[in-house]
């Protein structure tokens, strides 16, 4: 076999571009023949070496991006105001035209808000909630691979972490009805589209003391009230998190306050 | 006038992303940074208890991490979305880091879990080990630089990003697949060469 066709057997091996019985059929080849077993282990060698310079060229790039990224924030906060100019007014002229053109656009408009008073795209509210929805994650309960008797709890997470919406809520209902497993209960419902009962559970935790997620909850209500056609509430629970700076869930507040007007 | 609604379906930009950087496309990493860089930030400053500096760290090297289980083939199809992956991978970070640091928040609640769908099951743990292993990076750091330009385009095209023969060819303009091939096996001796003087 040539140093080629070697090099490129190593290479598939490598690269996982091989069958299981060809990589074990290789490894044995490497076992019994020492210059292929070398040739293996330098490859692996110079993988390596290329794996590092590009991560780290990788990495560079991302944290040329980030610097780049938090130099663009305080420019964009701190733009100041427009200066307001004086510009000479073009003197008016009321015609025929003018007026048919006035006509025109009144219609235009006209047809345009009867267009944007449709669901904007969206079939149903239910439809552009779920578009805005991204469960949060379990940051509450810290799940154990090994586990003795049934725990309620644990088995309302692993639900949850499944995605299994359904058996999750039922869980989280039937655990102790604090602020946290609200949350997620509330998570749950939304997942299962019960925008009612998401929008009930939220508004019991959006006022609760020392809850550390209490603002996300803000957010969920109005996505929850969005997703049972409740637009002006929704829209009114969003401005207020959109005024609040540095609001945790001010990106997503501003996407969906921006998906509903 | 009011711009439209347009139906937003998330999943489906996931999808269509992360087709496109299976098939090659690694610039939209920088797409996907911006795209998850703050929601990650503000996360992870919040609920883990990382600093900025940190968060972002972590929130980089997931990025990578989550682009090299793509090209190696661990991850094949998405099975959520792309920022549930990125979170995942970048929560395991930031609590490797706290764990330095004897932050307050102590432990990954999710080591050693093997939860059906928990999106870092299918990232391989070496990939971020291999972030931390500074004696290694020293042994290795520098040797590609010390070819041509070519050379460690091809090399780092062919290994690292996973691309065709064929497609290297077009991307560096050489004269045909054969070449490419010929070329890439000179490179290759190279690097070893330089990484093992006595071979």
């Amino acid at each position: 076999m040539s140093k080629e066709e070697s090099q490129k057997r190593i290479d598939d091996y490598l690269l996982g571009r091989t069958s299981h019985e060809d990589r074990l059929a290789f490894e044995e080849d490497t076992r019994q023949n020492n210059e292929l077993g070398e040739q293996l282990a330098d490859t692996e060698l110079a993988m390596a070496a290329i794996e590092l310079a590009e991560d780290e060229a990788m990495k560079a790039r991302l944290q040329s991006l980030e610097s780049k990224l938090r130099q663009e924030t305080p420019t964009a906060t701190t733009t100041s105001t427009p200066e307001a100019k004086v510009v000479n007014m073009k003197a008016r002229k009321r015609s025929r035209m003018s007026l048919f053109g006035i006509a025109a656009a009144l219609l235009l408009l006209l047809a345009a808000g009867w267009w944007i008073m449709q669901p904007g795209g969206f079939d149903s509210p239910g439809q552009l909630a779920m578009a805005n929805f991204e469960p949060y994650p379990n940051i509450a309960y810290q799940i154990e691979r090994s586990g003795g008797a049934a725990d309620p709890e644990k088995e309302a997470y692993i639900a949850y972490e499944a995605g299994n919406f359904k058996l999750a809520s039922e869980a989280f209902k039937a655990l102790p009805a604090t602020a946290v497993n609200k949350f997620y209960l509330g998570q749950s419902l939304l997942g299962e589209q019960n925008f009612t009962a998401a929008a009930t559970t939220f508004r019991e935790i959006v006022n609760a003391d020392a809850f550390n997620l209490r603002q996300e909850s803000e957010y969920y209500l109005a996505l929850a009230l969005a997703g049972q056609g409740e637009t002006d509430k929704a829209i009114a629970e969003l401005k207020n998190i959109v005024a609040e700076a540095g609001h945790p869930s001010l990106k997503e507040a501003k996407a969906l306050l921006e998906d509903l007007q | 006038m009011k711009t439209p609604v347009i139906v937003k379906d998330t999943p489906t930009e996931d999808a269509e992303l992360f087709e496109a950087i299976k098939s090659g496309r690694h610039e939209l990493l920088d797409e996907l940074y911006v795209r998850h860089r703050e929601a990650f930030l503000t996360y992870a400053q919040r609920q883990l208890y990382a600093t900025e500096d940190d968060a972002a760290d972590c929130f980089q090297d997931a990025v990578i991490a989550f682009y090299k289980n793509i090209v190696s083939g661990r991850l094949t199809e998405l099975t959520c979305g792309i920022r549930t992956y990125l979170f995942a991978i970048g929560k395991r970070l930031v609590y490797r880091k706290n764990q330095k640091r004897h932050r307050e928040v102590t432990s990954d609640p999710d080591a050693g879990i093997g939860l059906g769908n928990d999106p870092a099951n299918e990232l391989d743990m070496s990939l971020l080990n291999k972030f931390e292993d500074d004696h290694r990076k020293a042994l290795l750091a520098g040797a590609l630089g010390q070819l041509g330009d070519t050379c460690q385009q091809l090399l780092t095209l062919f290994y690292y990003h996973r691309y065709p023969i064929e497609s290297i060819q077009n991307t560096l303009n050489l004269s045909s697949p054969g070449a490419t091939r010929i070329k890439k096996m000179r490179c290759l001796d190279q690097l070893k060469k330089i990484l093992s003087p006595q071979s």
